[in-house]
């Protein structure tokens, strides 16, 4: 089973999030959501980490840019994605494994999306190698 | 305040090759404030270089610690608990803090994570800019406050090379032609006459080309006397 | 941490509802956890005697922390919460696991089951790591609204905000307004109406009207701010609860020079004859570009009051709304001409002036004035009021709205509110709607007459923080401020809650309640199943 992380703002994403289940669309399981109250919250060290736990692709998913609720704080979410990225591509993980979205409360099919997105991502560059098989 | 650039991860996992217990030691001074050597940067650096240590086999126990300036032999002290076991040391402080390091544990390699650069200020949030020369022998009164040593690409003391465009540098064109800004400085203080006053030819001896600079104070060094009443660390 | 234990609360929403998860699977699976002292089915949560259940069992166990599996948090989150107080316990002493809308509806069979389980798993590591949050449930809102502004958009909200019972300090930057209100008002009655009120609000007791003051100083916490006016040389100091900014740009015809518009008098004895208004717009970029009723009614009053002018407006476009039609019909009859600009008019020479430009269907045209009248917009002076409350300006020069359409008339300060305006030709209507909707804000705020703060905001370690000033720098609403200590230090009642402060702190001094570091790495390594 693949593993992806998303760090979700609670706006937003979070609300696109529900209304996906409220319509019963349908994604992978492999996509686990951790609620933040701005996709600015979330820094570097907190990716990386996830990569050190297993996950095979981490996303970071804020608001539409110029609607974040904190002014901009999905601004600041993507400049530490980023930075993450750089140091996946020179560490060898690959940087394409992480990725920043930008999602609307009323966008609940984009969950869907970008799962799928990067579950072809993870299929073309393989599972995380520091992933432990279970 | 001194700023520092952290090292390249290629390069760092270079020079960690064949080492094992790793203590990552940060700064909560001059390089925590440029981003390149506080708690938070340490974090990353370590969770950098343990997957690092993960994908390529590389073995590495990697540990974080933080002190309060690495340049203070008090403060490194603190480290002696942290350093027991480990083979080197990764510092994330500046040149001065690194050697301090080594000289206070001499049998434990001490690595430079950052490549320390210049005296200088933040312009604005995330970028930082080099502003002092260092050369022990300032001028800013008579250049209105804007160093031509560090600010001159060609360090000039009397006036520009005449080699800038629209006000930039030729070196770059982020760099504004310090002798430029020299003159409007000059110019809103209402003191244009200093540019009449030439700076002679500048003696190095006060800067980095007559060797290390040593400076004392001497009312705050303890007196021999003083020194062995004292008794114990002075 | 946990003293009492964490509890457990499944939502069993009605027997049979949704088959797809095993509901009592889940309830031995969270009883496995360590730290977990009471695991208990309820039916229903959001029901009377759901809530009562959950309260008993709460109470009596001892737990100081709780857990609920059921349905979005969003939804809930304030029945959670009277749950938690109903109990004793602190309003944000829970997590929700969201099992309804992240497993049950979007996955199948075991997955679903597996995804629930997990998410169990991350509610209860987040939960465990929870900290008491400060949080001030009491701080005062003084009913007092300071309005700032020269004209009628200020006079609606001061008359707003007192028909609800407030009192308002109205503080103007001069005497009396200059140029006329920039509104078009439907008939002479709206009009006279508009005059009305305004002089009943200036007499009303429940308002104090401040003239010729700028600001010197704001402080202190929305609910109680502090402001010092330099009232002509005099401070004074103002509290209130809220503030308004409402500041209005003004409409003059004038000369190129800048002074007034001549009256028809005047332009008889000068033997102006030609007389030509163009939009301020048209050459400087601010503004309005279009013929506006203003420029037409000048226009007519010259032309009534001397019948040997010739006016003549121009602009990219009329804007003759309403009743403004018949009036530009009006002016027609009386040899008035309009015509249109496509691009910038070159204007040249002195007496006569020499107007050329291009018509959209004519071609160049030109034109000799004796007389050039500009349609002039006297900006209100926003620079220093954005300036004096902190709060940014956009690109065009006016207060920037935290966001113009969720949240219109808020700005990024919490309790300063601003009117918005629209540069051009406003209907009176339209800015009485305005008006009663930023007045309707800030009494949202100051009804209660407490606020609440604190819950999830943030909070510098002092002993870690390197006062590099990066939190002041890039929290948007400047809650971080240099404390006496000279670190940095949260002010509770201005944070909103963001983190980026915390993503940013190089010292990692910061730290946000309900979203710790520690917090955010369990739950993460809950979701890779990291944790046994």
């Amino acid at each position: 089973m693949m593993r992806i992380l998303a760090f979700c703002c609670e706006r937003g994403p979070g609300e696109a999030i529900d209304l996906a289940g409220e319509k019963r669309m349908r994604y992978p399981a492999d996509l686990t959501l951790i609620q933040v109250p701005c996709a600015g919250r979330v820094d570097v060290a907190h990716l990386l980490k996830a990569f050190r736990e297993g996950a095979d692709a981490v996303v970071l998913v804020g608001c539409l840019e110029g609607n974040c609720h904190h002014i901009y704080g999905n601004i600041e979410g993507r400049k530490k994605v980023d930075r993450a990225k750089q140091i996946l591509d020179e560490v060898g993980l690959g940087g394409q494994r992480l990725e920043m979205f930008h999602v609307a409360s009323n966008q609940p099919f984009r969950i869907a999306e970008l799962a799928a997105e990067m579950a072809s991502r993870v299929e073309r560059l393989g599972p995380n190698p520091l992933a432990v098989k279970e | 305040m001194i700023i520092g650039e952290q090292k390249r991860l290629e390069e760092i996992s270079g020079m960690l090759d064949g080492h094992r217990g790793i203590l990552i030691a940060g700064c909560r001074s001059c390089v925590a404030i440029c981003l390149a050597g506080g708690e938070k940067e340490v974090a990353v650096m370590a969770e950098s270089l343990r997957l690092i240590s993960s994908l390529r086999g590389k073995g590495w126990e990697i540990e974080e610690a933080m002190v309060e300036r690495q340049c203070e032999k008090e403060w490194v002290a603190e480290l002696r608990p942290r350093i027991e076991g480990k083979d080197c040391v990764l510092s994330l402080a500046c040149g001065v803090g690194a050697q301090t390091v080594q000289a206070m544990y001499p049998r434990v390699r001490v690595l430079p994570g950052l490549n320390t650069s210049n005296m200088g200020a933040p312009e604005e949030s995330g970028i930082f800019v080099e502003k002092c020369g260092g050369c022990g022998d300032c001028v800013l009164h008579l250049t209105g406050g804007i160093c031509p040593i560090a600010r001159c690409a060609k360090s000039l003391l009397n006036g520009p090379c005449g080699g800038s465009q629209g006000g930039k540098c030729e070196v770059s064109p982020d760099t504004p032609c310090a002798w430029e800004e020299i003159y409007h400085s000059l110019e809103s203080l209402g003191r244009l006459d200093l540019l009449e006053e030439p700076i002679p030819p500048k003696s190095w001896l006060p800067a980095r080309d007559g060797g290390p600079r040593r400076i004392v104070r001497k009312e705050a060094v303890l007196t021999e006397e003083q020194k062995r009443l004292k008794g114990g660390k002075a | 941490m946990s003293d009492g234990g964490i509890g457990v609360f499944i939502c069993s929403w009605g027997s049979g509802k949704d088959p797809k998860l095993d509901m009592d699977g889940l309830l031995s699976f969270a009883s496995g956890i360590e730290g977990v002292a009471l695991v208990k089915m309820i039916d229903r949560i959001c029901s009377k005697p759901g809530q009562k259940e959950m309260i008993a069992a709460i109470k009596g166990s001892g737990t100081d922390r709780f857990v609920v599996v059921a349905c979005s948090a969003r939804t809930k989150r304030k029945l959670y919460r009277h749950i938690a107080t109903s109990s004793g316990l602190h309003p944000l002493a829970f997590e929700v696991a969201s099992v309804r809308e992240q497993a049950a509806f979007v996955h199948e069979g075991p997955e679903a089951q597996r995804k629930a389980e997990t998410l169990v798993r991350m509610a209860v590591e987040k939960v465990r790591l929870w900290v008491e949050p400060p949080f001030e449930e009491e701080m005062p809102a003084l009913r007092n609204v300071a309005v700032l502004g020269d004209g009628l958009m200020a006079m609606a909200v001061a008359n707003e905000i007192m028909a609800q019972g407030l009192t308002v300090d109205l503080v103007m930057s001069g005497g009396s307004p200059k140029g006329s209100p920039p509104y078009i008002f439907s008939n002479q009655d709206e009009m006279d109406r508009a005059l009305r009120s305004m002089a009943e609000a200036s007499s009303d007791p429940r308002m104090t009207t401040i003239k010729n003051a700028s600001v010197l100083d704001f402080q202190g916490p929305p609910g109680d701010f502090g402001l010092v006016l330099d009232v002509a040389g005099e401070m004074v100091p103002l509290r209130c609860g809220a503030v308004v900014l409402a500041p209005e740009p003004r409409m003059e015809l004038r000369t190129i020079d800048g002074s007034p518009a001549p009256s028809a008098q005047e332009l008889i004895a000068r033997g102006l004859r030609r007389i030509v208004i163009l939009p301020s717009g048209a050459s400087s970029g601010i503004g309005c570009s279009c013929m506006t009723p203003r420029g037409t009614l000048y226009a007519l009053s010259l032309v009534d009051a001397a019948p040997g002018i010739e006016v003549s407006l121009m602009g990219r476009e009329a804007r003759a709304m309403d009743w403004m039609e018949g009036l530009q019909r009006l002016a027609q009859e009386k040899g008035i001409r309009f015509f249109r600009i496509d691009g910038e008019p070159k204007v040249e020479g002195h007496a006569p002036t020499v107007i050329t430009w291009r018509d959209p269907l004519l071609g160049d045209m030109r034109l000799q004035a004796d007389l050039l009248l500009l349609d002039t917009v006297l900006t209100p002076e926003v620079q220093s009021l954005a300036k004096a409350f902190d709060v940014p300006v956009d690109e065009k020069g006016e207060l920037l709205s935290i966001d113009s359409r969720l949240r219109p008339g808020e700005t990024v300060r919490k309790g300063v509110f601003a009117a918005r305006f629209r540069v051009g030709n406003m209907l009176y209507e339209d800015m009485a709607l305005e008006a009663g909707s930023v007045a309707a804000r800030a009494l949202e705020m100051l009804s209660m007459g407490t606020l609440e703060v604190g819950g999830a905001v943030a909070e510098v370690d002092q002993e870690k923080c390197s006062a590099c000033l990066g939190c002041l720098r890039v929290c948007p609403y400047s809650a971080p401020m240099i404390g006496q200590a000279g670190k940095a230090e949260v002010r509770m009642e201005l944070c909103q809650g963001c983190g980026a402060c915390v993503a940013l702190c190089p010292s990692r001094a910061i730290d946000i309640y309900c979203f710790s570091d520690s917090q955010i790495v369990a739950q993460s390594r809950a979701a890779l199943g990291k944790v046994r």
